[in-house]
C-alpha cells in the first residue's frame, strides 16, 4: 500500500441470503445509480406442455448449483425445456457450460431445447454472441418465439 | 499511472460467493466515475472469468481457502483490471474434469482490449486486462481498422540487419510473381542495393517495404525516406562491383510523395 492512499475497509462474513429481491441501491446524487441484484433468481414454470427454467439476476458460480437443479428437474419429466433468459443480467462461463449440457441431455433424449433471451438483457446476450452459443443452442429473442419454435420441433 | 487515476483494490476469500460481491464493487467503481454500461459489463465479465479461475483452479488442497486480490485502475480512458492469487499457478489444462467448457479465457481475450497472464516469482497467477472506457452516454473513441496492404509490408531497422531480410522478401515475392530464376536474382540485387542505403537517408532510421503486384509486374515502394534521401539512393543504386546503376534492372523508377513522406517505386517486369 502507498503511503498516502486512503484505506477503506469492510470486513464481511459470509453474506446472508435476503430473499431474491431487486434492489435498488442508493449512491451520491450526481451518480447514476444502478439496478443491483444481489442474488440471481431460478424458477421452474410450466406452459404447454413445456417445462420452462427462468434465470433473473446475475449468475455465476455460486448459482450454478441451483441452475444445474432446475434443469435436470425440468428434463425429468421427458418434456420440452426452455431456458429463459429475459430478466437475467449477467451470466458467466460455468452458467453457460451448464446449459450446453443441458442442451446435450436434451438431444441425447431427442426432447425439444430452446433458450430465450431478450435485447433488454443486453450483456447477457453480447456473451452468448461472443461465444458462438446464440446460434448454438439456439437462442430465440423472446420467450414466445422459442415455445413457436420448440412446438415447431415438436413431432405431429 | 497518473495522479488523476482512480482506484480500486479488494482482497477477497477465494470462494463462489465473493464472485458477486466484486460485480457489485466493479458497478459502484463504474457509478463513481460515469463509467458506461458497455464498459461495466465487460469489466463484471472479465473478473468473474478470472476471479472463478482462481476459485476452481487455484487452491485444490481440500479445506485450503486462499485469497485473491482484485484491483480496478481507471485512468485516461483504460480501465486497468488485475486479478491475483498465489495458488498453484497457471497451467495448460488438456482435459478438465468438472466438465468446465474453458470458455473463460476466450471470453475475456474477446471483450477485453488486450490481457496477460504471468506467473509471479513468489507463485500464483496474475492476470491484467485492460477494457476502454465508454462514459455513460455510450461516447468511447470508435476504433478504426488499418487498411489491407496490397500485397506485403515490412520495415526493418535499417543497417546491415535489413539485408537478409528484405532479401529473402523480394526473392519470394518475385517466385510468387512467376518471375524467372534471372529476373528473381535481379530482385535479390535490388534487395542488396536497398538495403546498402545510408541509414540517415530513412525516416526513423527504418527501411520500410510494400510490395504488390501490379498488372505481370512487381512494384516495389521504398520509404519514407528523409527530404532528398530517395534522389540520394537513386545515385547510389550503383550494382556492387559492377558500376551498372540498379535502375536498368526496373522498368519504372519514381520518387513519390505524400503526407508519410518521400517513397522510391520500382516497377520490375517478369
Amino acid at each position: 500500500m502507498r503511503s498516502g492512499y486512503g484505506r477503506c475497509v469492510i470486513r464481511l462474513g459470509r453474506l446472508a441470503r435476503r430473499g431474491n429481491k431487486r434492489q435498488r441501491v442508493d449512491v451520491r446524487p450526481g451518480y447514476a445509480a444502478r439496478d443491483v441484484d444481489v442474488v440471481g433468481e431460478v424458477r421452474n414454470e410450466t406452459a404447454d406442455g413445456v417445462e420452462i427454467v427462468v434465470l433473473s439476476g446475475e449468475h455465476d458460480l455460486g448459482t450454478v448449483p441451483r441452475v444445474k437443479e432446475a434443469l435436470t428437474g425440468a428434463a425429468s419429466d421427458g418434456n420440452a425445456v426452455l431456458v429463459d433468459l429475459c430478466s437475467a443480467t449477467f451470466v458467466d462461463s460455468s452458467i453457460l457450460g451448464a446449459l450446453l449440457e443441458a442442451r446435450r441431455t436434451a438431444v441425447d433424449a431427442k426432447r425439444g431445447f430452446a433458450v430465450a433471451c431478450s435485447g433488454e438483457a443486453e450483456p447477457v446476450r453480447r456473451v452468448l454472441e461472443v461465444t458462438g452459443l446464440a446460434d448454438e443452442l439456439p437462442v430465440h429473442s423472446t420467450r414466445e418465439a422459442a415455445l413457436a419454435a420448440l412446438d415447431a420441433q415438436e413431432p405431429s | 499511472m497518473t495522479a488523476e487515476a482512480t482506484e480500486l483494490r479488494l482482497g477477497l476469500a477465494a470462494r463462489a460467493e465473493n464472485l458477486a460481491l466484486v460485480r457489485q464493487a466493479l458497478a459502484g467503481f463504474a457509478d463513481a466515475i460515469s463509467m458506461g454500461d458497455g464498459t461495466l459489463a465487460d469489466l463484471k465479465q472479465i473478473a468473474t472469468e478470472a476471479c472463478m479461475n482462481a476459485v476452481v483452479h487455484a487452491y485444490p488442497a481440500v479445506g485450503e481457502e486462499g485469497r485473491i486480490d482484485v484491483t480496478a485502475i481507471a485512468s485516461e480512458g483504460i480501465v486497468e483490471l488485475r486479478v491475483r492469487d498465489w495458488g498453484v499457478g497457471f497451467r495448460p489444462r488438456p482435459a478438465e474434469p468438472d466438465g468446465s467448457l474453458r470458455l473463460g479465457l476466450p471470453l475475456i481475450a474477446t471483450v477485453a482490449e488486450s490481457f496477460e497472464i504471468a506467473s509471479p516469482a513468489d507463485g500464483g497467477t496474475a492476470l491484467v486486462a485492460r477494457v476502454r472506457m465508454a462514459d455513460s452516454d455510450g461516447n468511447g473513441e470508435v476504433p478504426t481498422r488499418p487498411a489491407p496492404p496490397r500485397e506485403a509490408e515490412l520495415a526493418i531497422t535499417a543497417g546491415t540487419s535489413a539485408r537478409p531480410v528484405i532479401a529473402r522478401v523480394l526473392a519470394i515475392a518475385a517466385t510468387r510473381a512467376g518471375f524467372s530464376l534471372e529476373r528473381m536474382s535481379d530482385g535479390v540485387l535490388l534487395g542488396d542495393a536497398i538495403a546498402a542505403g545510408n541509414v540517415s537517408d530513412f525516416a526513423e532510421n527504418q527501411v520500410g517495404i510494400a510490395i504488390e503486384e501490379c498488372g505481370p509486374n512487381l512494384c516495389v515502394k521504398v520509404g519514407p525516406f528523409v527530404e532528398g534521401g530517395a534522389q540520394r539512393m537513386l545515385e547510389r543504386m550503383e550494382l556492387p562491383g559492377l558500376g551498372v546503376s540498379i535502375t536498368k534492372l526496373a522498368s519504372r523508377v519514381d520518387v513519390e510523395s505524400d503526407d508519410a513522406g518521400q517513397h522510391l517505386v520500382i516497377e520490375i517486369a517478369p
